[in-house]
């Protein structure tokens, strides 16, 4: 009994010590951060057990019917056709003066919109999305839908106060004594105003604001803020809504699981900070003035939709300029050189290779900001011209290639909400899930197999990567819905980046890479400085690739539809003369000779589970060894796939190269006449595991 | 069960050496095998049944991409939960009688001349209960000692405001003294629990003792633990780089070097056992308690 007690007293001793370290550690040294916004691992789902349903997202004006896109053609296979510029709707020149030792920020400037609408407008709708930071009754802030990113906790609120809004059309009034003080039918959310005008706007006409406004910068929680002396400002003025051809205008409060959506125009901001400050920004700077102790940086950027800028005082730099012309300026902290390097390199290949497949990129710079890591919430993400990245400074040495994946996804911005302006709010999928596509093509293009890690052995695919991270996920939603519908940021980002990924990389496993690249570039060129929808992207695969991808594209997007290829059963036997009865039983003639030369016929029974359907090659394997590709197109259900060969039927196996990328269970296309036991690798390896394991634990 | 030595004991050995005990060594060679095998069977039953009908069976699980590997992984994943109980109930019993091994080859090597059965099973069971205690206190003085060294370490360095970079270099060397400090811990604990079994000692006693052996020769100790210490991790090491390597390396070839370096780390333990109580017999004998 003694030794019993004293056994269990020993044991129990030995496994809570490492328990208790576990936990004790880590939080001394908290782990390295990770860089944000990468959209292979999803992040957790939402802990919202009995919360209240969350209030329901203002909605918008019905959308009109649309008609049916018109057919793109193939000149938009060439950047020839693609317009040189967007057509200017709204434009700013804006002067923002920063404080850093009250983290605010005054502005003021002018927006000069013109109505390029068919309708008359009464009304303009501001996003003053800082407001989402204000309190803890912001949309926003009440909406319980976490995971994703931006988990953090505020320390310091964030707001912005609009002091002027005169319009000089309209008898140079302010009309913001007569905004609406809340977004509508939100009485507690301050980002989607409303501002009536005292008049009717025409077609074609034109308004210039004159504006100012102060804003306190949040601490840094989700994206934009400040964390110590470092600044990422995004969605940081007072931003005209889009007004859509029809007279509607895409207006929607700050949605925690939301981007953006606006005109495209110009912008000229002089950025005013201490003179201490390297300043970050949108576009190309124009022209810098140092006086007493403050620097004006003067930046200007044409054919954009929005505009942001970073400021620290212990940025280190780089720069240099790409064959093509590009300036490139990579920010980032003290002791990340390998990392800016790996970016560099990154955004060059990038811009090499997006170019050629999507249109060249039109812009003179771009700005790569590594945010340092206490402030990492500010990464992973994308303005026009300028992009921000993040992850350890080890990253490069470790064969895992977030730091190459970050860069290459925020790139791939530049053109999927950049140059093709969707609405980021309505359809999040048509930026981010192309993207994680596009990213996930160029990876793949350099790093073939291994374009997510190669380390450990292992060479891990992208592609591969976003199919686990987005399986079975697809039964929750939807992927072609508003951000605001998704109730949970694992569903989001497993939906919105991996599925879609996974979907239009199938299509190119399937229909062929080139033909789905050569697909999305048609669309990007044609739709270059221009707002489309999914139906312009499905008309196009139409259009390209045929009608099965695009309704297999349409049905993966909007239906929650999947596939399931299973090997039911497998089955041969020898050809010997057949057995019974033949001709007139009283007089039974003889057998009919077996086939020549004599071997063995078969078949494998194959079905196809689930709505999409893709045609797929079906390998039937001897147990001599010899292989007998068939193409089985699977528009039904199930079919017997005939074998005949010189051996027994081994073993059959469904898409054997992986094309099918959605198929939802890939263990159960494949089977043998006699499976196997062990196998001899999992057996080396666990053992191996479980005995160096033992060698460290044991006594 | 009673102290009392069944069997006339044999001699003590006054020169211990793992080389003298190979057909020892190779018996806890063989129950680390198969408690290993006993482990692992979980993950390579659900891993094998996963691969079961493919015709390159599981070197899919290798190909460039790994898609089969985290297919796998996904689908085999879900009776994880199911596992954990069975598991850590034979986890309890392969650290039992892990005691039990370990007890019976500090007996063997510090014993010459033929070893009776009987006299090897008696001398394995007679102090299991004390082995486990020593073991389990170890276990919480090694964490206690690498904790507290890191914690301060942590500390120290957060007043430094270092870089990121210099930060977690920092922070790599500040985990390989508090390994060192927890190491030391695991070294006191070897020393006490051959004590117990070869002198018949109890907890305090034979503490007593490992805490004087370590006092009087302190180098010596971390000497005679470090050169079989590292060449351990290094074959171990070696042994997962080697197939991190190749990739795809097959089974046979992978399976002999990985169990050829299983093989030199249970001989390297023991040849550390050996010199463990040659260390104890010289700076603090049996008069010292």
């Amino acid at each position: 009994m003694r030794r019993l007690l004293e056994i269990t007293l020993g044991l129990g001793l030995a496994w809570a010590a490492p328990t208790a370290a576990a936990f004790v550690v880590p939080a001394a040294a908290p782990p390295p951060l990770t860089a944000p916004d990468l959209p292979i691992a999803p992040a957790a789902p939402a802990s919202s057990s009995a919360v209240a349903a969350p209030p329901a997202p203002p909605a918008e004006p019905e959308a009109p019917r649309r008609e049916a896109p018109e057919p793109v053609g193939e000149a938009y296979d060439a950047d020839a056709a693609m317009p040189p510029h967007a057509t200017p709707v709204v434009s700013y020149t804006l002067r923002a003066s920063l404080d850093p030792a009250a983290h605010t920020l005054h502005g003021e400037g002018q927006i000069r919109w013109q109505n390029t609408s068919r309708t008359p407008q009464r009304e303009l709708w501001v996003h003053l999305y800082l407001n989402a930071f204000k309190n803890q009754r912001t949309y926003f802030m009440r909406v319980p839908t976490g995971g994703f990113r931006g988990n953090g906790k505020l320390k310091d609120w964030g707001y912005i106060e609009v002091k002027r809004f005169a319009v000089r059309e309209l008898d140079g009034k302010d009309l913001w004594a007569t905004a609406d003080r809340s977004s509508a039918g939100d009485p507690e959310d301050e980002t989607d105003i409303r501002v009536p005008l005292p008049r009717a706007v025409d077609p074609g006409d034109a308004l210039t604001v004159d504006l100012a406004w102060d804003e306190h910068l949040p601490s840094l929680v989700f994206r934009t803020g400040y964390e110590g002396s470092f600044y990422m400002v995004g969605q940081w003025f007072p931003k005209l809504a889009r007004l859509e051809p029809d007279g509607r205008w895409a207006h929607f409060p700050f949605h925690h699981l939301s981007e953006f959506y606006a005109d495209y125009g110009s912008y000229d901001v002089t950025i005013d900070t201490p003179e201490s400050y390297i300043v970050g920004a949108t576009g190309h700077m124009e022209s810098e003035q140092k006086k007493g102790g403050r620097a004006e940086r003067r930046f200007t950027q044409a054919d954009v939709h929005d505009f942001s800028f970073t400021a620290w005082d212990r940025f280190e730099e780089r720069s240099e300029t790409t064959p093509d012309g590009v300036s490139l300026r990579c920010l980032y902290p003290k002791g990340f050189d390998r990392a800016a390097a790996v970016e560099l390199d990154t955004v060059r290949y990038g811009l090499d290779y997006f170019g050629k497949a999507f249109g060249r990129y039109p812009y003179a710079t771009l700005t790569v900001v590594h945010p340092p890591d206490e402030a990492s919430e500010a990464g992973g993400m994308e303005y026009p011209t300028l992009i921000t990245t993040g992850g350890g400074w080890y990253q490069p040495y470790t064969g895992v290639r977030s730091l190459d994946i970050v860069t290459i996804h925020e790139l791939g911005h530049e053109w999927f909400y950049g140059l093709v302006g969707t609405n980021e709010n309505a359809f999040p999928f048509l930026d981010e899930g192309i993207n994680s596509y596009a990213e996930g093509d160029a990876m793949e293009a350099r790093y073939p197999g291994s374009s997510a890690a190669h380390a450990l052995g292992l060479s891990v695919s992208l592609p591969g990567a976003y199919r686990v991270a987005s399986a079975e996920r697809y039964r929750n939603a939807p992927v072609a819905q508003p951000a605001s519908s998704f109730l949970s940021g694992g569903d989001y980002s497993s939906l919105i980046y991996s599925r879609t990924a996974t979907i239009l990389h199938t299509l190119g496993r399937v229909y062929g890479e080139a033909e789905v690249r050569r697909a999305i570039g048609r669309y990007a060129r044609r739709y270059r400085f221009e707002h489309p929808g999914p139906e312009e992207l499905i008309a196009v695969f139409r259009e390209v690739i045929g009608p099965d991808a695009a309704d297999a594209l349409r049905a993966a997007l909007f239906n929650q539809a999947s596939v399931d290829y299973v090997v039911e059963s497998i089955s041969s036997e020898n050809d010997v003369a057949p057995a019974g009865i033949f001709g007139d039983p009283a007089h039974p003639g003889t057998a009919p000779a077996p086939k020549e030369p004599a071997g063995y016929s078969g078949n494998a029974f194959v079905r196809r589970l689930g709505a999409l359907r893709f045609p797929v090659d079906v390998d039937l394997i001897g147990e001599d060894g010899e292989t007998h590709r068939v193409r089985w197109e699977a528009r039904e259900g199930a079919a017997r796939l005939p074998y005949a060969g010189k051996s027994k039927l081994a073993a059959v196996v469904i898409d054997p190269e992986h094309k099918v990328l959605l198929d939802e269970n890939l263990l159960n296309n494949a089977r043998r006449a006699s499976p196997l036991s062990v196998g001899p690798r999992i057996l080396d390896r666990a053992l191996f595991g479980v005995e160096a394991a033992l060698a460290t634990m044991l006594p | 069960m009673s102290d009392e030595i069944l069997q006339p004991a044999p001699l003590r050995e006054t020169h211990p050496a793992a080389f003298r005990r190979m057909g020892l060594v190779a018996l806890v060679y063989v129950y680390r095998l198969i408690a290993s095998l006993l482990l692992a069977a979980p993950i390579v039953a659900v891993g094998s049944s996963a691969i079961s009908g493919q015709p390159r069976g599981d070197a899919v699980l290798w190909d460039a991409g790994s898609i089969m590997l985290f297919e796998v992984m996904r689908i085999g994943g879900r009776s994880a939960p199911a596992l954990g109980l069975p598991s850590l109930v034979a986890l309890a019993l392969v650290m039992i009688f892990g005691l039990v091994m370990f007890a019976a080859l500090v007996a063997g090597l510090g014993r010459r001349g033929p070893l009776p059965a009987g006299y090897l099973a008696e001398r394995a069971f007679a102090k299991v209960g004390t082995l486990a205690i020593l073991w389990g206190v170890g276990q919480v003085a090694e964490v206690v000692l690498g904790g507290l060294v890191f914690l301060l370490g942590a500390k120290l360095l957060q007043a430094l405001d270092l870089d990121p970079r210099a930060t977690d270099t920092a922070r790599v060397a500040l985990a390989a003294v508090a390994l060192l400090a927890a190491g030391a811990g695991g070294v006191i604990r070897d020393l006490a629990m051959v004590i117990t079994v070869n002198d018949d000692a109890r907890f305090y006693t034979a503490c007593q003792r490992a805490l004087h052996a370590v006092g009087r020769a302190p180098l010596r100790v971390a000497l005679a633990y470090a050169v079989r210490a590292v060449p351990t991790a290094a074959v171990i090491v070696f042994g997962a780089w080697y197939v991190g390597r190749r990739g795809d390396a097959g089974a046979a070839i992978p399976f002999l070097i990985h169990q050829a370096a299983i093989a030199i780390a249970v001989f390297l333990h023991a040849s550390w056992l050996a010199s463990a109580m040659r260390l104890v017999e010289r700076h603090a004998p049996r008069a010292t308690s």
